[in-house]
């Protein structure tokens, strides 16, 4: 192989050294100009993946899903802007990103077929979901899937002293896990920010992706929405 | 009963059958411009059930989703989502191809492996991954991040690659003898040749690229970047109720594939011909 390229490369260059200038030019036009195209695009190509993948931001502070809402409540809605606004996370580190252009009902059909819970389960699988808001009934048949974190869990233990009476249970398919209910859900009704931008109006709840690991933004994001305290700033 | 009585009694039950199986055919798309010019009432009204409209053509239905929907930005979208989908799947689909079915390297077997492995795989396994790349890359609500699935296509370079196969060898051999080198070989001799399967590729990916749903719905969760598929599934999911201005939405979001359809209507025949593929 390398004697062969060798060989080849001394026979191009043999050619060339015989040619004039303008007929050099001809040449590698005519035979090369395939080959010159195809490397300069790799290289452009190449270049703009590395210079995207060092200047852009793509790890979030939060990502919410609002699920089944009528009304504008995704990035750069009022409600994004007061959370980001109370919870005084630097957008220029990280992004905080709400969802709200999802639709589904797991109670129906474990939502079979549905593109949008398809989307659901790869966002939380993939651990990029942290939190999901949606009517208290479909939210409680959701968390039998086992896709919503066990609010249980040692590492919900201030969102239990804070919300444990809000809690939402359901029982969980896998019967290894539990066969008694376990929480999966808070209910956040009585959120006046849900009732100002009318996002649902037979009432709401929250929860959180199984494998989220932004539980702080969580936290932040229910004291946000129940107007609780004047906020703090984790990242400030 | 004499042979041409018999042939033409065959034809007419032939063409008896074949209108039926048409007219079956026809029925959803007839039924979905009906019930876009009907009320929702009518749409739903199952006793009395109405087949056309009853209180005069809703027209209005059309100009009401238009207005709701920005239609000429997911018309704009769609577009420059298939256009650029057909080319790029076309030029390394062509290239691969080429590469695989008439050029020998080490790892040839073993990376062709790898494509035909991709095609065994459900798509759907791909789509995190190729969404945190496109995250990673800040491609997300914009047309790059729409196209960039599509870049390179596992089912066009199997193709293409059988396209090349078939060629005979003594043409190239002959461009060899004339001087060319691999590049002018494949370019100016081979490529040409593989028109008819370039044409059905560039048929399957803008068909696919028009009916992509889950993709551009990951990406582009703006509504001034989405394409008609997700915009009508958006539409789907705040109305779903109101089955008249889905059914205006649906006629509204089929007519660049039915124009594309009617420009392209014999490459469209050839195509499915040349890959024996159902559309």
């Amino acid at each position: 192989m390398y004697k062969r390229l060798r060989s080849f490369f001394k026979s191009e260059s043999d050619k060339l050294s015989k040619m004039t200038r303008k007929q050099k030019l001809g040449y590698i036009r005519d035979y090369y100009w395939l080959q010159i195209s195809l490397t300069v695009i790799f290289l452009v190509l190449i270049s703009f993946v590395v210079y995207r993948v060092r200047t852009t931001l793509s790890d979030h502070w939060f990502y919410l899903m609002l699920a089944n809402t009528q009304e504008e409540a995704g990035t750069n809605s009022p409600l994004w802007k007061g959370y980001v606004e109370y919870s005084g996370y630097d957008l220029s580190e990280k992004l905080i990103e709400f969802n709200d252009e999802s639709w589904f009902d797991y109670g129906k059909n474990k939502a079979a077929g549905n593109k949008y819970y398809e989307i659901f389960v790869g966002f939380t699988d993939a651990g990029i979901l942290d939190a999901v808001t949606m009517e208290p009934d479909n939210l409680t048949s959701l968390g039998e899937s086992g896709r919503l974190l066990d609010l249980n869990s040692e590492k919900c233990a201030r969102l239990r002293e804070k919300y444990g009476d809000r809690f939402l249970y359901a029982v969980p398919y896998d019967r290894e896990y539990s066969t008694d209910p376990v929480p999966v859900g808070i209910d956040i009704s009585d959120s006046i920010l849900i009732s100002k931008y009318h996002l649902y109006e037979g009432g709401c709840a929250i929860g959180i992706g199984a494998q989220s690991g932004h539980l702080e933004a969580v936290e932040l994001f229910l004291d946000y929405i129940l107007q609780k305290g004047s906020g703090s700033s984790p990242a400030a | 009963m004499d042979i041409q009585t018999r042939d033409r009694l065959n034809k007419v039950i032939m063409y008896v059958i074949l209108t039926i199986m048409a007219f079956i055919m026809l029925v959803p798309f007839v039924w979905m411009i009906l019930t876009a010019v009907k009320t929702n009432q009518e749409a739903i009204s199952v006793a009395p059930f109405y087949i056309f409209p009853q209180s005069g053509w809703h027209w209005e239905n059309f100009a009401t989703v238009w207005k709701s929907y920005n239609f000429l930005i997911l018309y704009k979208n769609t577009l420059l989502m298939i256009f650029f989908r057909v080319v790029c799947a076309c030029l390394t689909a062509t290239m691969a191809g080429y590469a695989f079915g008439r050029l020998h390297f080490p790892g040839k077997n073993l990376m062709f492996s790898l494509v035909l492995i991709q095609m065994m795989i459900p798509s759907q396994i791909f789509i995190i991954p190729q969404y945190l790349m496109v995250s990673k890359l800040g491609l997300l609500n914009t047309t790059a991040g729409l196209v960039f699935p599509g870049i390179v296509t596992a089912f066009g370079t199997y193709l293409l690659k059988t396209g090349y196969e078939g060629l005979p060898m003594d043409l190239e051999e002959a461009a060899g003898l004339d001087g060319c080198n691999i590049g002018q070989k494949f370019l100016k001799i081979m490529m040409p040749l593989t028109r008819s399967s370039m044409v059905s590729l560039g048929i399957f990916t803008a068909l696919f690229a028009f009916k992509d749903l889950m993709w551009p719905m990951i990406v582009c969760t703006n509504s001034a970047t989405t394409t008609l598929s997700a915009g009508l599934a958006k539409m789907q999911g705040q109305y779903g109720s109101d089955y008249p201005a889905m059914m205006a939405s649906a006629v509204l979001a089929v007519i660049p594939m039915i124009v594309i359809y009617m420009v392209f209507q014999k490459q469209f025949v050839e195509g499915i011909a040349t890959s024996g593929g159902k559309l």
